[in-house]
């Protein structure tokens, strides 16, 4: 049991820093939409913007928030482009997003292993 | 503590079960690259039996039809929107190996030409290895 266990994260005072695996967490993909917006482009090399807003159930708008967010973080890269006279927007997940979503993903893992086990 | 953990353990379930379905979602629009190297590789194996057995207006066909598939794949391929995980590099191995193969199959039967014991053979071996980079592009598309 370390002190910061039970100081959490949200208190607004110094982030004490602990071994508890929610401390792992990044706040920039913790939020559901980002992690799956960041899981699925983990899977492509790049994806357009409509097959991520579809594959992860959001409207264009709420994508475009959070992509804008993932993007400041450089989590995401966001290309744009012509297919013929139709423009496109490209997705991709950067290194430091692919790095950052592992680290992420362990951390819930590694949750969930400290509270079965 | 407790409860914040409990809660915290629920999201954590949540999310990993949701970041999976995501990731596979998407990769799964990616699965039109198994069809585009199954196209090619039944065109590979047409391709090398018109050269073999169609004589001279078979090479003529062949090589018109190869040329009107890389047409229409080079195109298909530019608008597909989206790109699986490494699939330069199965593009990369896929070709390359394809064109090792065709070569060494249309060298080896130059003298046999109009023989089908030899050009049926190697029409399905020329067709290999863009059918491996089929079942590779099905298998990422679909993990």
């Amino acid at each position: 049991m370390t002190s910061a266990g039970s100081a959490g994260t949200s208190t607004g005072g110094p982030v004490v820093p602990g071994t508890h695996p929610r401390h792992q967490l990044d706040d920039a993909i913790h939020s559901p939409v980002r992690l799956s917006v960041v899981s699925a482009l983990s899977g492509v090399d790049r994806a357009e913007f409509a097959e991520v807003r579809d594959a992860v159930e959001v409207s264009d708008s709420v994508l475009s928030k959070h992509v804008a967010a993932l993007e400041a973080a450089g989590y995401v890269e966001v290309t744009k482009g012509r297919v013929g006279r139709r423009p496109r927007t490209w997705l991709a997940l950067t290194g430091e997003g692919r790095a950052a979503l592992r680290a992420h993903l362990a951390a819930l893992r590694a949750l969930l292993g400290a509270d079965l086990g | 503590m407790s409860e914040r953990t409990h809660v915290t353990v629920d999201q954590a379930r949540s999310s990993l079960a949701g970041a999976d379905a995501a990731r596979r979602g998407l990769a799964a629009r990616g699965r039109w690259l198994a069809g585009y190297f199954g196209a090619f590789a039944a065109g590979s194996a047409a391709v090398v039996g018109l050269i073999g057995l169609g004589g001279d207006t078979g090479t003529v066909l062949g090589v018109v039809g190869w040329v009107a598939l890389v047409s229409v794949g080079v195109a298909y391929a530019a608008t597909r929107p989206v790109r699986l995980r490494r699939e330069g590099w199965l593009h990369a191995g896929g070709w390359a190996s394809w064109g090792v193969v065709y070569g060494v199959v249309l060298a080896m039967g130059h003298p046999r030409h109009g023989e089908v014991a030899y050009w049926l053979p190697a029409a399905l071996v020329s067709a290999v290895p863009l059918a491996v980079a089929a079942l590779v592009a099905l298998r990422w598309s679909g993990r």
